[in-house]
């Protein structure tokens, strides 16, 4: 059998990859496709620790991460995306160059941070997943603050949670399935939320900049 | 046979290859292009027929030109013919392994960007000089990357000689990184050989063909086989990074490197009519994701992945 | 011997200065300079292949030790040689230049030599008093030479700078000379004292000596931050003195950097690491900011910034690995010669494009290369030394640039592991393959405006006389000998790094580089010889043989450039220098604005009302700035709450 830690790094690591074109990219069906790949990372490492590490009752987590991280959440997403004709989103107030340094060092500092901290890990190969985690956390908080289109910080605050669905996983081994229900049913509920929300704002100001909604105020 | 005689016999074939055949991968561009665009196209071969009646044209030579200009095309040549001999391309090591390593190949394949855009400001002509000054911008980006891509493949290896990285590579598994790695250094080369949408320095609606504008004749034919030997440098040390297993053997190494390559231009040739021409600030930011793709690379192979 | 050096560098400024005619008293100082730096040569060749010399003036608590031992020797083989062409070059280059533009021959007459004579100076003594005094004589003379034309109010403005700047690096220096000898039991101020005087200081206080040493060093070398000096000051003095500011005094620095360094203080993982990311920083913004500019002297001055940064760079690797452990000297030292290997390329090809570039003033009576061009057909000689001081300065294969630069890339990759420090190393290595590609992008620049294209200026008529071109020649010669033959200039720095790095022999060295070989990890330099004369003798050869060897039976024809079939006046098809990266610069502009704010030097008069009110006004309006941090934005707060979540967590893992 395979050693869990040979399978699951190779996936952290393309996980980083798909933060990074997630929060850079500028068309927004883009950036939800690499949502949809992110997803099916974070699945297949679920479904690896249920395999390898034999932890049978994450076979049940990564159907039901597989169904709305995958499945619903993206549909939504990619659905208002075509209702509202929004294309690309507007130039952010972060300059593109700026934006990438940020970025790598958020992914660099995020890496180390989980690495080194002394946190309850069982398992080797898990702290980089940690790592990883952590670098997902801080890439979908720097993706909400640093941009101004509605569409693209809901797919920031999902890629939020990938980050700490990761670190869930790998902290939190034996927690019973309604914990992870409750979280996962949290998260689709959240974004219709949010896109309904953005389908108003575009409605009532014409375009999807959160900076135009100031005016809302009165 | 001796181990001195395979390695003098795969640095020539190394080099024959590179001389030989990206004018061939060029001219199955060329039809690949015309049949999506529903015409007929030329002849895979239309590429060499055009350098060879190049090489027997007359020289005509623009009263600005100054003697860069005259000479930049072979020297930038000359600089790539090194790279040749020096870079392993058909079997892990080649006559040159005891000095070849990345950064003199890093710098062997900048010069001849050097060089061509040297030649084309020497010839005093305002479009070369914006094609030129394109093509350097986009250079400054793409190299980071190249450098980037190479300092990742180095640190997965642990080496910086291409027979060390090639060797252990043939004994260990693919990782992450050294994939990444790879896949960034085939963009560069897509983007280096200006096609579409980086075609900006020969950009012919605009600048009535840029950086070759003044070029003619032998000169002209050794600037574009310049430009495509350099692109299938980059390509080969890419293919054969993610797949060394093959370079053992010259011979299987020369047939599967030939397959790999091919496929990679076949599926640069696909890629190339879905897009219209960057501007200089988009082309630009693109390239900024792709430089930032290489330093995550960098990051991956520190960690190990 | 090294009296006689100093006697004929006093003699030669005093005869320029007090002679009756101008001319032929700036004629006979310029002569006499040379030949006492042909002398210095001679003298520290001998010195680097024998014994190095002592020497004592004067007595008692004010005496005069000179000393050449091997680093001073290989310094002052460096400085022979460009004192030399320098001298040669000025002879002419003032004469035909600038008599009608400042204050005269006699001032540069007098200072020349002078300014020559206190850099060797700076590098011979071994009494810290007697440094401060040569570090001062050095600041003045060159501050006069720069402002030669001092007529200018900006050559006056960048004078002043250049002099503050210097009395700050001097004022640091006096501390820490005065500090340590303040603990010397008989008062000393000789080096050896100096250095038992720093070991028996309190640990910390020691470190902030070592780190105000390295900052003194570190303005007077041009490293970022404290550089925004040379870029105003090396453009604004004429080019012989260009040269010398920028391809010697900033070495003077560096070789003061490296013997205290070594010598006096003991060798720290902290000052390494300081030197190695001021350099790097230097590198990257250097390269950075040479890549908008438009005036050609201002673009060679960043470009110093950006290579001062490499030698830095190695250096300080090479100490902080030498400190981390007496094991590793091997790599140290290899990165240490790797450091002093740039120092002479660099000293080479810097001169010899400043010099270049007084050519250019020459003819033209401009600087400017948005006007600019041509240049190539006017003056053959001139561009085709050009072209070789650009290809050194990028670093391609066949040249000097190349072989050091690679040397210190290939030395920094493959250094030991020391847990984060090599990540240090290797990213500057990474930073420094950047600078390299932004270096490359300059100096294209710089050839091709000035050297190509089409001109907007009246040039005077053929090329600069023999007497400037011949020392420039000698310049490109050396730089192509020690790009093809890297091994002969190697085994002469080998000696003074193997004095500086006590472990090492210079057998051992040799033997290092051939043993790693063996490891695959690092190569030896002695191939790059053998992969140029592949290039030189089968390559080239061949790439030229394909160009000529079909020669068409009709002659070439020479026809108008084609511009679309238009006829367009010859000025409006100049491209200009500012706009020529106009792409790229609007990518970086969030990261740096490259316009220089207009120089103002203010003259505080005395006020108490000033001198009372002001501060407090100041820190009011201070106070006001900082409430710009209520932005009515929640994503501000979010992004700084996050920021400081940042902050805790990796205070959290340091702490």
């Amino acid at each position: 059998m395979v050693a869990l830690e040979h399978v699951i790094t190779p996936i952290a690591a393309c996980m980083i990859l798909t933060a990074f074109l997630i929060v850079e990219l500028r068309r927004l069906k883009y950036s939800a496709y690499s949502y949809i790949v992110q997803s099916t990372l974070l699945v297949s490492i679920f479904l690896s620790i249920a395999v390898l590490a034999p932890e049978p009752h994450f076979y049940a987590w990564s159907i039901s991460a597989f169904i709305t991280k995958v499945v619903i959440v993206p549909w939504l997403i990619i659905h208002t995306i075509n209702k509202l004709k929004a294309e690309e989103e507007e130039e952010p107030m972060v300059p593109p160059i700026l934006s990438i340094l940020i970025d790598i060092a958020l992914i660099a500092i995020g890496f180390w941070l989980g690495s080194t901290l002394p946190l309850p890990i069982t398992e080797p190969g898990f702290k980089i997943c940690m790592g990883v985690s952590f670098s997902l956390f801080f890439m979908g908080i720097y993706g909400m603050t640093g941009r101004s289109c509605a569409i693209k910080q809901t797919i920031c605050l999902c890629h939020i949670e990938n980050g700490i669905h990761l670190m869930l996983a790998v902290l939190a081994y034996a927690s019973p399935v309604t914990v992870d229900i409750g979280i996962l049913t949290d998260a689709v509920v959240a974004i219709a939320i949010m896109l309904y929300l953005s389908t108003l704002i575009k409605k009532v100001t014409g375009s999807l900049s959160i900076y135009r909604m100031s005016s809302l105020r009165w | 046979m001796s181990v001195e005689i395979i390695t003098i016999v795969s640095t020539i074939l190394g080099i024959a290859v590179t001389v030989l055949l990206p004018p061939l991968y060029d001219g199955i561009h060329r039809k690949i292009r015309a049949r999506i665009h529903c015409r007929v196209g030329p002849p895979i071969m239309q590429t060499w027929y055009d350098i060879l009646k190049l090489m027997v044209k007359q020289d005509v030579i623009p009263e600005t030109a100054s003697k860069t200009f005259l000479y930049a095309p072979s020297i930038s040549l000359a600089y790539l013919l090194l790279a040749a001999a020096m870079i392993p391309i058909v079997y892990w090591r080649t006559v040159f392994d005891f000095t070849c390593d990345i950064i003199l190949v890093i710098y062997l394949l900048s010069s001849a960007t050097v060089f061509l855009t040297l030649g084309s400001l020497g010839s005093g002509n305002i479009f070369a000089v914006e094609g030129a000054r394109r093509e350097l911008m986009i250079a400054i980006l793409t190299e980071l990357t190249v450098i980037f891509s190479f300092i990742a493949i180095a640190i997965r290896f642990n080496a910086i000689k291409f027979s060390s990285i090639f060797f252990q590579a043939m004994e260990t598994y693919p990782a992450i990184s050294s994939i990444v790695a790879s896949l960034l250094l085939i963009s560069c080369a897509y983007i280096e050989g200006f096609k579409l949408p980086f075609e900006l320095p020969e950009a012919e609606p605009e600048i009535a063909g840029g950086s070759v504008i003044e070029y003619s004749g032998r000169r002209l034919a050794l600037f574009k086989l310049s430009i495509f030997m350099k692109q299938f440098l980059l390509i080969a040390i890419a293919v054969n990074v993610i797949e060394p297993w093959s370079l053992s053997n010259p011979m299987l190494g020369l047939i599967i490197t030939i397959v790999k390559v091919s496929i990679v231009y076949i599926v640069f040739a696909i890629w190339e009519p879905l897009f219209g021409r960057f501007r200089v600030y988009e082309a630009l930011r693109s390239l900024l994701i792709l430089c930032a793709l290489s330093i995550i690379a960098v990051i991956l192979s520190l960690i190990g992945v | 011997m090294l009296e006689i050096i100093f006697a004929l560098f006093t003699l030669a400024a005093l005869l320029g200065a007090f002679s009756p005619s101008k001319r032929w008293g700036h004629r006979i100082s310029c002569m006499l300079s040379l030949f006492a730096s042909l002398l210095l040569l001679d003298v520290s060749i001998q010195a680097l292949e024998g014994s190095p010399i002592t020497l004592k003036l004067l007595q008692g608590i004010i005496v005069l030790p000179l000393e050449m031992d091997m680093l001073s020797a290989f310094f002052s083989m460096v400085f022979g040689i460009v004192f030399t062409i320098v001298s040669l070059y000025s002879l002419k280059y003032i004469e035909e230049g600038y008599t009608d533009r400042g204050s005269g021959l006699r001032i540069h007459a007098l200072c020349l030599p002078i300014f020559m004579a206190s850099m060797v100076a700076v590098i011979l003594v071994r009494s810290g008093f007697w440094l401060i005094f040569a570090w001062e004589l050095m600041s003045l003379s060159s501050f006069i030479l720069v402002v030669y034309e001092h007529k200018r109010q900006d050559v006056r403005n960048a004078g002043l700078i250049y002099f503050a700047m210097s009395h700050a690096a001097a004022a640091l220096l006096i501390v820490v000379v005065l500090t340590l000898a303040s603990h010397t039991s008989p008062l000393s101020f000789l080096y050896s004292s100096l250095s038992s005087a720093y070991k028996s200081l309190d640990p910390h206080v020691a470190m902030c000596l070592a780190i105000l040493f390295t900052i003194a060093m570190g303005i007077k070398s041009g490293v970022v931050p404290l550089h925004f000096w040379l870029p105003r000051a090396h453009p604004a003095a004429p080019s012989n003195i260009s040269a010398l500011l920028s391809g010697i005094m900033v070495k003077t620095s560096i070789f003061l950097l490296l013997y205290f360094t070594t010598k006096i203080f003991y060798p720290a993982i902290e000052i390494g690491a300081l030197i190695l990311v001021l350099g790097i920083l230097s590198i990257l913004i250097g390269c950075l900011y040479a890549v908008p500019q438009n005036d050609c002297k201002v673009l060679l001055a960043y470009s110093t910034i950006g290579h001062i940064g490499y030698i830095w760079l190695a250096l300080g690797a090479g100490l902080m690995i030498y400190a981390y452990s007496g094991q590793f000297a091997l790599y140290a030292s290899l990165l240490i010669s790797a450091g002093l290997f740039h120092l002479m390329n660099h000293a080479f090809f810097k001169s010899l494009l400043f010099m270049v570039t007084g050519n250019v003033i020459l003819k033209t009576e401009t600087r400017d290369m948005d006007i600019l061009g041509g240049l190539g057909k006017a003056m053959p000689f001139t561009s085709f030394i050009a072209m070789i001081g650009i290809l050194s300065l990028i670093g391609l294969p066949i040249f000097n640039g190349f072989a050091s630069k690679w040397m210190i890339y290939v030395t920094g990759i493959s250094s030991p592991a020391m847990d984060h420090l090599t990540m240090l190393i290797h990213l500057g290595v990474a930073l420094a393959l950047f600078g390299g590609t932004l270096t490359a992008i300059y100096s294209i620049k710089f050839y091709s405006e000035i050297f190509t294209g089409q001109s907007r200026v009246k040039v005077a008529k053929g090329d600069v006389s023999p007497i400037i071109t011949v020392p420039e020649a000698v310049l490109a010669i050396a730089c192509i000998v020690f790009g093809i033959f890297p091994g002969a200039a190697l085994s002469v720095i080998f000696k003074p790094v193997s004095t500086l790095i006590p472990e090492i022999s210079v057998y051992t060295l040799a033997e290092g580089v051939k043993f790693y070989l063996s490891l695959l990890v690092i190569p030896s330099t002695m191939p790059l010889t053998s992969v140029c004369f592949t290039l030189l003798a089968v390559f080239i050869p061949i790439a030229f043989g394909i160009l000529y060897a079909l020669a068409h039976p009709l002659k070439t024809r020479v026809e108008a450039p084609w511009l679309g079939g238009y006829k367009f006046d010859i000025h409006e098809i100049k491209f200009p220098a500012s706009s020529l990266y106009a792409g790229f610069e609007k990518l970086v502009s969030p990261l740096y604005r490259v316009k220089f704010p207009t120089v103002k030097v203010r003259y505080p008069e005395p006020n108490a009302d000033k001198v009372l009110v002001s501060p407090w006004v100041k820190l009011g309006a201070f106070l006001g700035e900082v409430k710009r941090i209520q932005v009515g934005r929640v994503q501000v707060y979010v992004g700084v709450l996050f920021i400081l979540l940042i902050i805790v967590l990796v205070a959290r893992v340091l702490g």
